[in-house]
């Protein structure tokens, strides 16, 4: 029998968020927005400077090179997906959650095919250098990447 | 647009969230200052920022804190097992301290660990400002009790019918009753139609 021990608790976050002072959310968000803007620049050179490392690591070759090659992979890419995650750069974080996903499934022991690596540091350099109005185009490279996760893992490449 | 929690928390709608003692926890130093910068547009001052879970623990040992923004990867001791400490610390207030998970890519491995380990949830990147705000919201309206079952220590893991922060059904019993509900009505309707 499993025994379930339930306890009450108000949170002291829920009792000043109500009391009086504070801001709109209107005005918290504007100045949330202001704050991360003046960040965008910073964010937008360490995205370049994690790709440029990213397209340069060279396929390992032993099998002892497999698992830190992977891990600088997957740091690489995690960096990404940390610098690109507050501003509006969702197909970037997208394509570079896929290469993660595609390193996770890789523990280091069975084959993994390098060309992946490569095409998504390729693909995510050419997203960062489509301008906001080629929807379309960013669209068509997330798709292709799909496809190539798709293939390398199975059906369920994208849960 | 708004989503839908903030529907009801429409721009005129005033939070005072200053006098909230925060910590952010994160190894990535962008990262963590991405975060405050954002907390801090939302008038809530952060006071402690840490880069590793040791550091944190030191901090919750020594200082009440009202909210936490947890990174789930960390080098090291990370952000799971800091959350998992926390609520077995026995540290009154703070092992009862709202908790919110952030992460760029959470490995699968992981993803039962952040729901056993008592986070309120996991906030994953890509975010905006504006989710931010209200999941912060959303945490602190949270009503859930704390469970103590077997290994688990937290908030109930049980979102009640819509009160979820998406606001949709996440019981799989519940969106199994809906679902043969549903199926029952709309064979009644049909067997109805026939007459």
């Amino acid at each position: 029998m499993t025994v379930v021990r339930t306890i009450p608790r108000k949170s002291r976050l829920s009792s000043l968020i109500d009391t009086s002072g504070g801001v709109s959310v209107g005005v918290a968000r504007r100045q949330a927005n202001a704050n991360l803007e003046a960040m965008k620049e910073r964010s937008q050179a360490l995205i370049s400077e994690r790709l440029t490392a990213l397209a340069a690591l060279v396929e390992p070759a032993t099998p002892q090179d497999v698992l830190p090659a992977r891990a600088e992979a997957y740091r690489l890419s995690s960096e990404i997906i940390d610098a690109a995650g507050m501003f509006d750069m969702g197909s970037l974080c997208q394509a570079a959650r896929g290469l993660c996903d595609y390193l996770d499934a890789h523990d280091g022991q069975g084959r993994m095919d390098w060309r992946v690596v490569t095409v998504h540091a390729h693909s995510m350099r050419l997203l960062t250098s489509l301008p906001d109005a080629a929807e379309p185009q960013r669209s068509a490279v997330l798709e292709h990447l799909a496809k190539v996760l798709q293939h390398k893992l199975g059906p369920n490449a994208a849960d | 647009m708004l989503t839908p929690l903030l529907e009801g928390l429409r721009d005129s709608a005033v939070v005072n969230l200053g006098g909230a003692v925060t910590l952010v926890v994160d190894d990535s130093p962008f990262s963590l200052e991405l975060t405050t910068q954002a907390l801090m547009g939302f008038g809530m001052p952060v006071r402690y920022v840490c880069h590793s879970a040791p550091e944190a623990m030191e901090i919750l040992k020594d200082h009440t804190v009202d909210l936490l923004f947890v990174d789930v990867e960390m080098p090291g001791m990370d952000g799971l097992e800091l959350v998992s400490w926390l609520r077995r610390s026995g540290l009154d207030p703070n092992a009862f301290a709202p908790v919110i998970m952030t992460g760029g890519h959470v490995r699968k491995d992981k993803l039962n660990r952040v729901r056993d380990c008592g986070a309120n949830f996991l906030l994953t990147k890509p975010f905006s400002a504006t989710t931010l705000l209200e999941r912060i919201v959303w945490t602190a309206r949270d009503t859930r009790p704390f469970l103590e079952v077997g290994d688990y220590f937290g908030p109930d893991r049980r979102f009640r019918s819509g009160s979820g922060p998406g606001g949709v059904e996440r019981r799989a019993d519940l969106i199994r009753k809906a679902e043969l509900e549903a199926a029952r009505a709309a064979e009644k309707a049909a067997a109805g139609d026939e007459a």
